[in-house]
C-alpha cells in the first residue's frame, strides 16, 4: 500500500449550530510528525473528533480526504478500516468487556471474514506490546478503561494503536495528565511506529512530549483556524512567549 | 364480554377437564375447584402492562392434543444422563440413569404421581403458590396436561443436572399450554433443574402459562435455572414459588426472551430460620415485546438471606418492568436481604423501568437496593467503532459487556450457553 495521505481542506465545522472550526487546512502524509497546538477551545478535539466521525458534530463545508478517498462519507468504523486512528482525549469506560477481548474484536473486524487472527498470534503479539509500553500483563483481563488512573488510559491508547498498526494516529492530548516517565513510555510507542507508512497529527497543549517526538511540523490552532506554520523551534518559541504572542501577531495583519 | 359467549367459554373449559376420565377422583375435584370458580379469578394486573386490550379471553383453548415431534436439533441439544422431553405438554422422551434411579430419584409425569405419590400431591401441590391466585395460574390448576414431578429422597446429592425440554407446536387446534412442575427436594439433598420453554413460530394468538412450584425440605439445596424463547406470538403468563425451609438454597436463574407479552410472578418464601434465596434474572426485549416481572422474597424467619439480580435489556419498541420486593417480616431478625436491578435500552422507542421496593418490619436487618436504567452509551459506541467495529459489533459488545457480569455468575455450562444463545439470538432478531 502506497504512503498515506490525509488531506484537510477548508474544513469548516459547528456544534448546534455553533461554529467551531472556521477553514482548517493541512496535509499529513505517511513518515510525517505534525503537531497541532493552541490554546483552549480553539477546536483541536473538535478538529480531532471530526476526522472519526463523531455524531455531534456538523460538517458545514470543506473536505477531507485519505488517499484521496471522500472520509467524511464513512462511517466511523469504516475510517477506522481505511487506517485513521484516533486516540481519544477522555477515552469510554466499556464494563465487562476486556481489554483482549475488545482488541481481539477489533483487530479481526479490520481484517474481515476468514482472516482472523489466531488467538496465539493475537496472544503473542499483546505480551510482546505490553512489555514494550511496560504495562502489567493482568491489564489484558481487566475492563475496557473501568477503574483505570488517567495515566492507565492513556498507556491503553497507545496500547490500541500499536495493535491495530494504523496509517493515520490522531493523537489527542495524549499527554495530558501524564508523568515525565509515563510520557516517555508513550513517546516511545508512537515513535516504534514512526515509517513512511505511518503518519502523526498529535494534538497537545505542551510543548514536553515535542522534545521527544520531534514533530515535523508545527501549526498553531487559534479560533478554530490554523494560523501559523513552522519547524519544531516554532514550539519552543511558543512555549517562551505564550499564544498571546500569536493572537497579538494576527490582530497587527489585519488591514 | 358478552356474557352468553362468556357461559359457552367456562362450560367449554369445563368439560376438558371432566374428560379426564383417568384421573383419580380427588385431582379431577381439585381441578374443578378452579374451574367452577373461574369467574372469581382476574388476569393480573399490572400498572406499565395493561392486559385489557388483549381479549385474553378469546384465544381458544386447546381441546384435542394431536402428538407432534419435536425437532430434531432441538432434541440433540439435550445432552445429560437425566432429562424429560415435553412437546405440547406430553411426555415424549424421558431418561434417568440407572444411578439415579437406583439412588431413589424420581421423575414422573404429575399425573402418574397423582397415583403413586398421591400424599406428596395433596400436600403441596397448588400450596406453595401463593393466594390470590390470577386467572392464568387458575386456568393452569384446571388444565394442565401430563405435567412434571421431581422428588429427591432425604440426603440425596444429584449431580447430573436434570434438563426438561418443553416444545410447544401452536396450530389452529393447539392454542394453549399449561406446563406444570412440582419439585419436592427432601432434607439434606441436592439437585439442579434447567427448563428451557421453546415453540414453534405460530403467527395465530395463543396462550401459554407455566406453573412452577418448589418445596426445599431443611438444609436442601435447589438450584433451578430456566430459559423461555416462546414465538412472538405467544401471551406468556410465569409463576414460580418456592418455600425454603431451615437452612435450604433455592437459587433461581431465569432468562426470559420470548413471548408477545411475558407476565411473570416469582415469589419465594424464607419459611425458616437460614434459609436462603439467590434469584437472577435476564430478561431481553425486542420488536412490540412486553415483559413485566414481579418477583418478591418474603422472610418469613431470622438469619434468611436472599439477593435479587436482575439484567435486562430492550430494543426495537420492547417494554420492560420488574418490580423486586425484599419483604422482610417481624420478627425475621438478622436476616439480610439485597437486589439489584439494571437495564439498557438500545433504541429511543424502547423502555425498561425498574422499581426495587423493601418492606421491612423488623429492625435488627440488613436491607439494600439499586436500580438504574439508561440509554446505550453512544460515547462508549462510537470509541468502539473508532477501532473498526461496525455499529452492530459494537453494540453487540455493549451488551454483552452489559449482561457479563451476571450471565458469567450463572453455575453450569448448558444454563450460561443457552442464556448467551438467547442473547445473541435477539441481538440478531
Amino acid at each position: 500500500m502506497p504512503a498515506p495521505v490525509l488531506e484537510i481542506k477548508d474544513l469548516h465545522v459547528s456544534i448546534d449550530d455553533k461554529p467551531i472550526l472556521k477553514g482548517v487546512n493541512l496535509t499529513v502524509k505517511g513518515g510525517e510528525f505534525h503537531a497541532v497546538m493552541g490554546p483552549n477551545g480553539t477546536g483541536k478535539t473538535s478538529l480531532a473528533q471530526t476526522l472519526m466521525g463523531h455524531p455531534r458534530y456538523q460538517v458545514t463545508r470543506g473536505e477531507v480526504l485519505l488517499d484521496g478517498q471522500d472520509v467524511l462519507k464513512m462511517k466511523t468504523d469504516i475510517r477506522a478500516k481505511a487506517g485513521l486512528f484516533l486516540a481519544m482525549q477522555y477515552p469510554s469506560e466499556i464494563s465487562g468487556v476486556t481489554t483482549a477481548n475488545f482488541l481481539r474484536t477489533a483487530i479481526n473486524a479490520r481484517r474481515g471474514e476468514g482472516n482472523q487472527i489466531s488467538l496465539k498470534e493475537f496472544r503473542d503479539k499483546l505480551d510482546e506490546t505490553m512489555r514494550f509500553l511496560d504495562m502489567d500483563p493482568k491489564f489484558a483481563n481487566r475492563y475496557v478503561n473501568e477503574g483505570f488512573s488517567g495515566g492507565e488510559k492513556k498507556r491503553n491508547e497507545i496500547l490500541q494503536m500499536l495493535m491495530l498498526e494504523p496509517r493515520i494516529a490522531i493523537l489527542d492530548e495524549i499527554d495530558s495528565g501524564l508523568d515525565i516517565d509515563a510520557i516517555k513510555v508513550v513517546a516511545k510507542g508512537v515513535q516504534s511506529l514512526r515509517s513512511p507508512d505511518f503518519g502523526v497529527l498529535l494534538i497537545t497543549h505542551y510543548q514536553r512530549i515535542l522534545s521527544y517526538l520531534k514533530p515535523d511540523v508545527v501549526h498553531i490552532m487559534i479560533d478554530g483556524r490554523v494560523v501559523k506554520s513552522g519547524d519544531f523551534h516554532l514550539a519552543e518559541e511558543m512555549e517562551v512567549k505564550g499564544y498571546e504572542w500569536v493572537r497579538n501577531e494576527l490582530l497587527n495583519q489585519v488591514p | 364480554m358478552n356474557m352468553s359467549t362468556d357461559v359457552n367459554w367456562l362450560e367449554n373449559v369445563r368439560s376438558l377437564t371432566l374428560d379426564r376420565q383417568e384421573e383419580p377422583q380427588w385431582l379431577r375435584n381439585w381441578r374443578l375447584s378452579f374451574l367452577d370458580n373461574l369467574s372469581d379469578y382476574a388476569w393480573p394486573k399490572r400498572q406499565k402492562t395493561p392486559l385489557r386490550e388483549r381479549q385474553l379471553d378469546q384465544i381458544p383453548l386447546t381441546e384435542e392434543f394431536r402428538d407432534t415431534s419435536v425437532p430434531l436439533a432441538d432434541l440433540h441439544s439435550i445432552e445429560s444422563p437425566l432429562h424429560v422431553v415435553f412437546a405440547n405438554d406430553r411426555v415424549v422422551e424421558q431418561g434417568v440413569s440407572p444411578e439415579a434411579q437406583e439412588r431413589g430419584l424420581v421423575i414422573l409425569s404429575l399425573r402418574q404421581a397423582a397415583t403413586q405419590y398421591e400424599l406428596d400431591l395433596k400436600e403441596w401441590l397448588g400450596q406453595i403458590v401463593s393466594a390470590p391466585l390470577n386467572k392464568a395460574e387458575a386456568l393452569n390448576a384446571g388444565l394442565w396436561d401430563h405435567g412434571l414431578f421431581i422428588k429427591v429422597p432425604d440426603g440425596v446429592d444429584i449431580q447430573d443436572p436434570l434438563l426438561v425440554l418443553h416444545y410447544g407446536h401452536f396450530d389452529n387446534e393447539v392454542t394453549s399450554l399449561f406446563p406444570r412442575t412440582l419439585i419436592i427436594a427432601g432434607i439434606n439433598s441436592r439437585i439442579t433443574v434447567i427448563e428451557r420453554y421453546i415453540s414453534n413460530d405460530f403467527e395465530g394468538k395463543s396462550l401459554f402459562s407455566n406453573v412452577v412450584e418448589i418445596m426445599a425440605k431443611e438444609g436442601a439445596q435447589v438450584h433451578y435455572g430456566s430459559v423461555q424463547n416462546l414465538s412472538n406470538h405467544t401471551e406468556v403468563f410465569v409463576t414460580r414459588s418456592a418455600v425454603v425451609n431451615k437452612d435450604a438454597h433455592v437459587d433461581w436463574n431465569i432468562g426470559e426472551f420470548g413471548g408477545n407479552v411475558t407476565i411473570a410472578r416469582d415469589h419465594t418464601r424464607l419459611a425458616e430460620a437460614g434459609a436462603q434465596s439467590a434469584h437472577t434474572m435476564v430478561f431481553f426485549g425486542s420488536g412490540h415485546q412486553r415483559q413485566d416481572f414481579d418477583t418478591e422474597i418474603i422472610h418469613g424467619a431470622p438469619y434468611s438471606t436472599s439477593r435479587i439480580t436482575a439484567k435486562g435489556v430492550m430494543k426495537d419498541k420492547g417494554r420492560s418492568a420488574f418490580h423486586g420486593i425484599t419483604n422482610i417480616e417481624h420478627g425475621a431478625v438478622r436476616s439480610d436481604g439485597r437486589q439489584k436491578e439494571q437495564t439498557l435500552m438500545l433504541s429511543d422507542q424502547s423502555r425498561a423501568d425498574a422499581v426495587p421496593s423493601l418492606l421491612i418490619n423488623d429492625n435488627d436487618v440488613y436491607a439494600a437496593h439499586s436500580a438504574s436504567a439508561g440509554p446505550i452509551d453512544q460515547l462508549a459506541l462510537f470509541y468502539l467503532m473508532a477501532r473498526g467495529l461496525s455499529e452492530e459489533e459494537a453494540t453487540r459488545l455493549y451488551v454483552h459487556g452489559f449482561l457479563a457480569p451476571v450471565v458469567d455468575a450463572i453455575p453450569g455450562l448448558i444454563l450460561r450457553n443457552s442464556v448467551w444463545e438467547s442473547v445473541e439470538r435477539k441481538l440478531r432478531a
